[in-house]
């Protein structure tokens, strides 16, 4: 890494990009949670909620609404990452609470929006548990290891792209999508 | 010890210099063993260990393996950490695959010659050194090593580099992207022209076309990307013997000084020889000088120079990021990783004060280093707080669709004080020295450097492009080059124009080790027409030398 005297003239930087190498340096030292649990500030737990434990259906219908039933989900993923939420202390709660806010509730929301609306993401912690639900399908990454490439929002949410190492390619990419 | 194997020729690395060597000599009728630190990659399963990988870096498919280690760009900047031994200033940010194929398994594929002036820089420019040959030397080999690596290219184009003979394939059609900011640079006075590139644009010896899947590196799915083990598996099936998992540390010697044969090293740490008429070092530039150096007791042979291991160089990176304008989609993500660059900067009139430089525009939008997308959604900024369903989807959709990158390759100037040298006190797993590498990078490429950036910039401007951003360091562009440099001189070089060894008349080196200066053309294609000028010389040389003993 070098650093540079001069920015180019006119040139404002706008975005973090020097921070791509830490996150490789990070990667190599296993100093960063791959899943960005460094985004998200320690927050108090809260009120202890007697809600049972999420089960693998709730997660994913939880999941869907997130996603606005946009994309097919994977369970098997999904495994993992419930797995992951319901064993970090940060986020265990707050999912409980969530879903009891969501699926559980007598008029399910069936869209973000719906759940934005219903007030179930008005603590910081439901806010930061339904933000970790979405890194964790977009980027397909969970505690370390990678839960599903190929299926990865990231990549499924782009229609004019295919996950790299599919084989399938384009016939043509000499004009626009 | 008695040998395990003799041939007429020992070659030490099985990347497309070593490859391309043994293809041909075998087909002459010469016997060849090959040795290779590394095991053989399956690429499928390669495939799948891309998939599975946090990281998606160009080493993220391949095994690094407690015998043949490697460096990944995971450990560059990170003091204590990976294979090399960084002793700075500045970290060396540039790796290599040991594995059969070579660093040809995450190689971009991209093959522009070098210039001209490229090989005059002394005398037309007052710095760094001339090459001992000519463009006009090299040119015939350009055209066989094309030929033998399917090169795809426009000849119509004038890439600055004159061409005595068509390209193999049809151009890979340039992307959606590339025609955008073609468009933009036109504006501006500079023009965008099609890469010559290795990978099919039609069948070709037998290996399918590119369907444009983005992931040149770290791996082509398909195989339409050239990699050396088209060559290897022509040489093994004509009769040439491959000997992966053998970790050369030792070049032997005779009395005489001439070179008996190679010692190796087994996985499980026992040391075995193979003996040859001639031995060709084909390690890359890296391994070929440690291994000269570790020869001869640890005293170094074929160093009369000192110049062994001296002179490292690279193409250090320039990279700039922005978003195209908000009415101007470019759809990354479609194509090969690059199919175009701005060739113009490679002849600069400041070149002799300020380095000159290539733009290589990127169809990979922001993957660059990392790979995947994963870098947005784990360290943001997707998603915001509170943000998901459709909207979500949207705005990524939308930011990737906008991702333009650039990323110039700076001309660095053969310099003594950058060096790798074996570290005999930090030893790898099977007991053989790790790489000590001292880089640094001076006024001369830092100057084009910024030349650089000031020109992403202007294009950036022409382009209307928003988010900005100039990377405001360098990256390695995984081009070793120059740490045993050939020239006329014994005193000042290694090998002659042709790599033979100065010093050991029957030892003779391949591969960008011997650039004198390094251009700003990506280097493989270079390095494969020297090694096949090199397999006329060694071939023709052979009935004078010694007999394998």
């Amino acid at each position: 890494m070098r650093s540079r005297r001069t920015d180019p003239p006119g040139h404002e930087a706008t975005v973090p990009i020097a921070s791509r190498r830490e996150l490789l340096v990070g990667l190599a030292g296993g100093t960063l949670a791959v899943a960005g649990t460094d985004l998200l500030s320690p927050s108090p737990a809260g009120a202890a909620v007697r809600t049972g434990r999420v089960t693998l259906d709730e997660f994913m219908e939880l999941s869907e609404i997130l996603t606005d039933n946009e994309f097919s989900l994977d369970d098997e993923p999904g495994a993992l990452y419930l797995a992951s939420l319901t064993s970090n202390p940060e986020f265990d709660e707050p999912l409980r609470r969530l879903v009891q806010d969501t699926v559980r509730a007598d008029r399910e929301p069936s869209t973000f929006n719906d759940v934005l609306r219903s007030g179930a993401l008005r603590t910081e912690e439901a806010a930061r548990t339904a933000q970790q639900i979405l890194v964790l399908w977009y980027s397909g990454l969970v505690d370390d290891r990678t839960a599903d490439y190929l299926e990865a929002l990231a990549w499924q949410s782009l229609p004019f792209a295919e996950p790299p190492s599919t084989k399938l390619g384009f016939p043509k990419w000499d004009e626009a999508p | 010890m008695s040998p395990v194997a003799t041939a007429d020729v020992v070659i030490v690395g099985s990347g497309v210099a070593g490859a391309l060597v043994a293809d041909r000599l075998v087909r002459r009728g010469v016997s060849v063993v090959v040795l290779e630190a590394g095991p053989p990659v399956d690429r499928d399963r390669a495939v799948e260990i891309f998939r599975r990988a946090t990281a998606k870096v160009p080493e993220s498919p391949y095994p690094s393996t407690a015998h043949a280690p490697r460096p990944t760009v995971l450990d560059i900047g990170v003091p204590g950490t990976g294979y090399f031994v960084q002793e700075g200033p500045e970290p060396f940010g540039s790796t290599y695959e040991r594995v059969v194929g070579g660093t040809t398994w995450h190689w971009l594929g991209s093959t522009p010659r070098l210039l001209p002036s490229d090989f005059e820089m002394k005398t037309r420019f007052g710095v760094g050194r001339d090459w001992p040959l000519t463009y006009a030397d090299l040119e015939p080999y350009y055209v066989r090593a094309e030929k033998e690596m399917g090169v795809a290219g426009d000849g119509s184009e004038d890439q600055g580099s004159p061409r005595s003979a068509g390209f193999p394939m049809p151009a890979v059609p340039i992307s959606f992207l590339d025609q955008v900011v073609a468009r933009a640079a036109r504006t501006i006075g500079l023009e965008v022209l099609s890469t010559p590139q290795a990978r099919n644009t039609e069948t070709y010896n037998d290996r399918h076309h590119c369907v444009g899947n983005s992931n040149c590196i770290p791996i082509c799915p398909i195989g339409a990307k050239y990699d050396a083990v088209i060559h290897l598996d022509r040489a093994v099936e004509n009769g040439a013997r491959l000997i992966s998992n053998a970790v050369v540390h030792e070049v032997l010697l005779r009395a005489d000084g001439t070179a008996r044969g190679v010692r190796f090293r087994r996985p499980d740490g026992t040391d075995h020889e193979v003996l040859g008429r001639a031995v060709v070092m084909a390690a890359h530039a890296i391994e070929t000088p440690k291994i000269l150096l570790m020869s001869n007791g640890g005293r170094g042979i074929a160093n009369r120079s000192g110049q062994v291991g001296q002179n490292l160089m690279d193409h250090p990176i320039a990279l700039s990021y922005a978003l195209s304008a908000k009415d101007e989609p470019v759809y990354p993500q479609r194509g090969p990783l690059s199919t175009a660059g701005i060739e113009s900067p490679r002849e600069s009139p400041a070149r002799g004060r300020r380095s000159a430089f290539r733009v290589e525009i990127g169809n990979d939008g922001w993957r660059f280093p990392i790979g995947d997308p994963t870098f947005e959604f784990t360290q943001g900024p997707f998603p915001q707080l509170r943000e998901g369903g459709a909207a979500l989807a949207a705005r990524w959709e939308d930011h990737v669709s906008h991702e333009l990158r650039f990323a110039s390759l700076t001309e660095q100037l053969p310099d003594r004080a950058n060096t790798i040298t074996p570290a005999f006190d930090m030893l790898d797993d099977i007991g053989i020295p790790r790489p000590r590498i001292r880089f640094s990078i001076d006024a001369y490429t830092m100057a084009g450097f910024d030349d650089a950036q000031a020109l992403h910039e202007r294009l950036f401007g022409a382009l209307r492009a928003r988010e900005r951003t100039h990377v405001p360091f360098t990256f390695g562009a995984g081009h070793i080059m120059g740490t045993t440099i050939m020239g006329t001189d014994p005193t000042t070089s290694v090998a002659d124009g042709f790599g033979r060894s100065h010093d050991v008349p029957n030892l003779w080196i391949l591969g960008s080790s011997l650039f004198p200066t390094c251009g700003t053309a990506n280097p493989t294609l270079t390095l494969a027409a020297l090694a096949l000028r090199t397999e006329v010389a060694l071939n023709a040389a052979l009935p004078g030398l010694p007999a394998a003993a």
